[in-house]
């Protein structure tokens, strides 16, 4: 009972200052507020975790968080306008806390058991004892993630945070629905909801959406992040600007997916590509994008003592400062001509390095490619056969006469799969020729899928509305 | 093709592969439940670890049950040892993990320390056939050591691809 009442506390004090914040930054749509405020409140215990290791007061990095979340519901709730739309924001975010509380510590709902989420746990574990970080410096721990087990950490004693898990796939589906409704404004709703049955229909048949509810990983938290940060580069791409609540948005969605899975700083660098490839685009705008993906990857890696640092024997600071720096080269303005063509060329270069590697490791590369056969097609993967029906879908849905809205999540979609694949072939390289996995769900790119399935699925559900629409929007 | 019948046919495919989703494609649970408030719950981080034989609980084991607690013999998991992961081994604190030794062959069987068997799990290790996986359990006999009380243990190698984490006074006493 004692563990029941520490969750509800801590994720109702954390959704609930969370969406207070999302409000303070201008926030004015219920789902937008749920999902960014999760951002925020993850990117808050990031920092704040971080900065009570750095001055070795780990011990109380909670009370640090809390005591911060508490300052931000009172005084942000005294402070903000629109008390009755925050107090709506509020009703869905706690909502979605309780009912999450409810599945695992009062029903009992459990994830599928699994290698990686045990080590994520334990991890959890030790940073909830104050444990010293620097132990984490081997090749296992930081693949399993930063800001996720964070998070997991507050909670109750010996124990991991339940609820957020669930939680986030709350978040996830509130941040899908915020996108639709954005890019359909000019839709009836009905014609949105119909167009939107098929895809969902699909989606929940197939096991790996939902298992992804429960399951303890960060995937649905990176492809919170993600989701967050396209969808602003989308509207940002449609109106030709990108506001400051943009800004802030993709800033926490691309820092929130660079700590939460090794291989996210690669896939916002893919989402941000469209969006630093317009002429608009302020140089000060590019360097935040760039940077809030380069300071979180050099946070994590500063504080686990990562082994990438050591290897340079460089203190963290420098490390850092040089993988800031390097991360800023591509904003300068020698480097226009090339920025401007940037989505071209990424296309052009990942397509040459997954042919080249698949003719110079064709013996290493053909049992992962039947595995991807056999998980993508044949279905052993549990993605049922979505991806069979994705691309069939995407096919008839053609590009004529689409909106400039879906042509850039089209894009973005597919920058993500390519990248995803070579992600995979970089991480099984690490230790001699480039993988692409083996069969089962828990093949680790069977799982990355994870990642951009919700801005898959936005964008075929945008699809399917225009189509039925049958007008631009 | 028009718009509509665009959304006609996608639709439509949407839907067969929803249909065959469920009636032809491998599923498999997406979550468990047993986990409730009315039944026998268990969050604790340790005893789901352990209670689950995570390949790499081992470390967890010897932490949780002795304080302080050493293990020799683990040897190398690339060569002829056993996986010991030198994280783990470090948050919960095992205070002295000896690598350098191989693990000990013996005459006696797994059966001489069955009653003595307090969890078992597979471990990482090389094997000739290309397997990177062997059998593995950690034993202690309660009446020599108790749980809580200072330990030593040893790893020990009985062919077949098995391997035992054991408290050394209960293995000296069944070697001789």
């Amino acid at each position: 009972m004692i563990g029941l009442i520490h969750e509800l506390a801590i994720l109702l004090l954390f959704s609930a200052s969370a969406t207070v914040a999302a409000h303070l930054l201008g926030v004015r749509n219920i789902w937008l507020a749920l999902s960014l405020g999760t951002l925020i409140g993850v990117t808050t215990r990031t920092i704040t975790f971080s900065i009570a290791n750095l001055f070795d007061l780990l011990q109380f990095s909670a009370w640090l968080f809390i005591g911060l979340a508490l300052v931000v519901l009172v005084i942000g709730f005294i402070r903000a306008k629109q008390k009755q739309l925050l107090g709506r924001s509020m009703l869905l975010s706690t909502s979605a806390a309780l009912l999450a509380v409810v599945s695992t510590r009062i029903i009992g709902l459990s994830p599928i058991g699994h290698g990686d989420s045990r080590w994520i746990v334990t991890i959890a574990e030790h940073m909830q004892n104050g444990g010293d970080m620097g132990v984490l410096n081997g090749r296992t721990s930081i693949k399993r993630g930063f800001a996720y087990p964070q998070i997991l950490a507050l909670g109750p004693e010996g124990e991991f945070l339940s609820s957020f898990t669930p939680y986030v796939f709350a978040a996830l589906a509130a941040g899908s629905v915020w996108l639709i409704l954005e890019l359909t404004k000019s839709m009836k709703t009905r014609t949105v909801l119909l167009a939107g049955v098929p895809i969902l229909l699909a989606a929940i048949t197939a096991t790996v959406p939902l298992r992804s509810v429960f399951y303890i990983n960060g995937h649905t938290l990176t492809a919170l992040g993600m989701l967050i940060g396209a969808g602003w580069v989308v509207i940002a791409i449609k109106d030709k600007q990108l506001t400051q609540l943009g800004l802030a948005s993709i800033m926490l969605g691309f820092f929130v997916t660079a700590t939460s899975r090794p291989e996210g700083i690669a896939m916002v660098a893919l989402i941000a590509l469209p969006l630093l490839a317009q002429k608009w685009i302020l140089r000060k705008q590019q360097i935040l994008v760039i940077s809030s993906a380069t300071v979180g990857l050099s946070m994590w890696l500063s504080v686990y003592n990562s082994y990438i640092i050591n290897e340079t024997t460089l203190p963290w600071y420098v490390f850092s400062a040089i993988f800031i720096g390097l991360g800023l080269l591509p904003t300068l303005k020698i480097f226009d001509f090339l920025r401007h063509r940037l989505v071209p060329l990424a296309f052009a270069a990942m397509v040459l390095v997954i042919t080249v590697s698949q003719i110079l490791f064709s013996d290493a590369l053909s049992k992962g490619n039947a595995s991807q056969f056999a998980n993508l097609i044949q279905g052993e993967g549990l993605w049922g056969y979505l991806a069979i029906g994705i691309v069939l879908v995407a096919l008839i849905i053609g590009i004529n006469g689409m909106s400039d809205s879906y042509k850039t999540l089209l894009t973005v979609s597919l920058l993500l799969i390519l990248g995803t694949f070579i992600a995979k072939m970089i991480d099984g390289g690490q230790f001699g020729n480039p993988t692409l996995g083996r069969i089962g769900w828990s093949d680790s790119l069977n799982r990355m899928w994870l990642h951009s399935f919700a801005i898959v699925v936005v964008t075929i559900w945008l699809g399917m509305s225009e189509r039925l629409a049958g007008r631009k929007q | 093709m028009t718009s509509k019948v665009r959304f006609g046919l996608a639709a439509s495919v949407l839907v067969t592969i929803a249909v065959l989703n469920r009636l032809i494609a491998p599923v498999d649970e997406p979550f468990f439940g047993g986990n409730g408030i009315w039944q026998d719950q268990n969050f604790d981080v340790s005893t789901t670890v352990i209670e689950a034989e995570w390949i790499e609980a081992a470390p967890i084991v010897l932490a949780e049950n002795f304080e302080p607690v050493s293990v020799s013999n683990i040897g190398d998991r690339f060569e002829n040892g056993i996986g010991f992961e030198r994280e783990l081994v470090e948050m919960y604190g095992v205070d002295e993990v000896d690598r350098t030794a191989n693990p000990l062959t013996t005459e006696l069987k797994v059966e001489d320390f069955e009653n003595a068997i307090k969890f078992e799990s597979d471990t990482h290790c090389t094997r000739p056939d290309g397997s990177k996986y062997c059998d593995l359990f950690i034993s202690w006999d309660e009446s020599l050591t108790p749980t809580g009380s200072e330990d030593n243990f040893i790893t020990v190698d009985f062919g077949d691809y098995q391997f035992g984490i054991i408290e050394q006074q209960l293995f000296e006493s069944r070697s001789n």
